[in-house]
């Protein structure tokens, strides 16, 4: 008997779903193979049934064409959990941002001074919460490739952190901000552990809300 | 020949009546409405899975994996509170369309 599971993975490779959603779609399309085979198998001599239940993937490019389809979440959905986890994300940010001024870089005065001192200060909380929805829609715009999970929430963070420190350094390097360069390095380097947590929680959170795949197994 | 789109149109009603009778899995839903339609409507796996799909989302159906005891699974997909609501007024527009159908062209009501 022919590996189902294997078949109709090789053609549905193009579907292209978060893995848990795939392979339950793979598994799901896979049994009714069988059920399909094993109800010809009591009619036909097993190479033609086979030949009968693999027809059934024949137009598998439709297939995978409505399932992307079907699968696709409501644009209104999808925007609102990327709202509401960019806002996380960007309070995460102000919170720990902060906390790691006084604690962390509570040392280097040179820099607290010139934040101080520069026009438009330290960044406003509305700030935060903007690049948190930018960032956790780049999460979702490079999810298809990367996955669902922390993965891609750290790399769209350090996307984020690259980004940021390069207007930074553009900044100090046209004397838009009146700060050292040396008084970057710290901030820089605590700013990347801090965008990446609050990526992640705000990409955790966005996610818990996103419909999945169904529920747990239960005994028939 | 029925065409592609009122068996869509209709697909919807006929998974959802079979499931008010118990919870199914996919091949017992295209095996029965096949076997219940005369041979007329038969789904095919692109027609059918796509279809469950957007009724799960919907929430008018929910699917759950289930472990027979020969140890494979499988997902059956059961009716919810609101997918038992959208009958009535599907029910009552298909009733309307095959009404006008005979008064234009003596089409009986299914």
């Amino acid at each position: 008997m022919p590996d189902w599971r294997a078949l109709t993975a090789e053609h549905l490779a193009g579907l292209d779903l978060p893995e848990a959603r795939q392979q339950e779609i793979l598994q799901e399309l896979s049994e009714h193979l069988e059920d399909e085979f094993a109800v010809l198998r009591e009619r036909l001599p097993e190479a033609e049934a086979q030949r009968q239940a693999r027809n059934l993937l024949a137009e598998s490019e439709v297939l995978v064409r409505e399932i992307r389809k079907a699968e696709k979440e409501d644009p209104m959905k999808q925007a609102a959990r990327i709202f509401l986890g960019g806002m996380l994300t960007g309070g995460i940010w102000g919170v720990l941002t902060a906390a790691s001024f006084v604690f962390v870089l509570g040392g280097t005065e040179e820099f607290l001074d010139a934040v101080e001192a520069a026009p438009n200060g330290p960044l406003p909380p509305i700030l935060y919460m903007a690049i948190g929805i930018w960032t956790m829609w780049l999460c979702a715009a490079i999810r298809p490739r990367y996955g669902p999970g922390p993965k891609t929430a750290v790399i769209a963070s350090f996307a984020v952190w690259l980004i940021g420190t390069l207007v930074d350094a553009l900044l100090v390097s046209f004397g838009l901000v009146s700060l050292p360069a040396s008084a970057l390095l710290a901030p820089v380097a605590v700013s990347l552990p801090v965008i990446i947590a609050g990526a992640v929680a705000g990409a955790w959170a966005s996610e818990t809300h996103e419909p999945g795949p169904s529920r747990t197994l239960t005994p028939a | 020949m029925i065409t592609a789109r009122i068996k869509r149109g209709s697909a919807e009603l006929a998974i959802l009546a079979l499931l008010a009778e118990e919870p199914l899995h996919g091949y017992e839903i295209a095996r029965r409405i096949e076997k219940q339609s005369g041979g007329v409507l038969r789904f095919t796996l692109a027609s059918l899975y796509p279809l469950l799909y957007r009724m799960d989302k919907r929430g008018w159906v929910r699917g759950a994996w289930q472990t027979l005891p020969s140890g494979r699974q499988r997902r059956c997909y059961e009716l919810t509170p609101k997918g038992r609501k959208q009958m009535p007024p599907m029910l009552k527009e298909w009733g309307l369309f095959f009404r006008a159908l005979h008064k234009l062209a003596g089409v009986s009501r299914a």
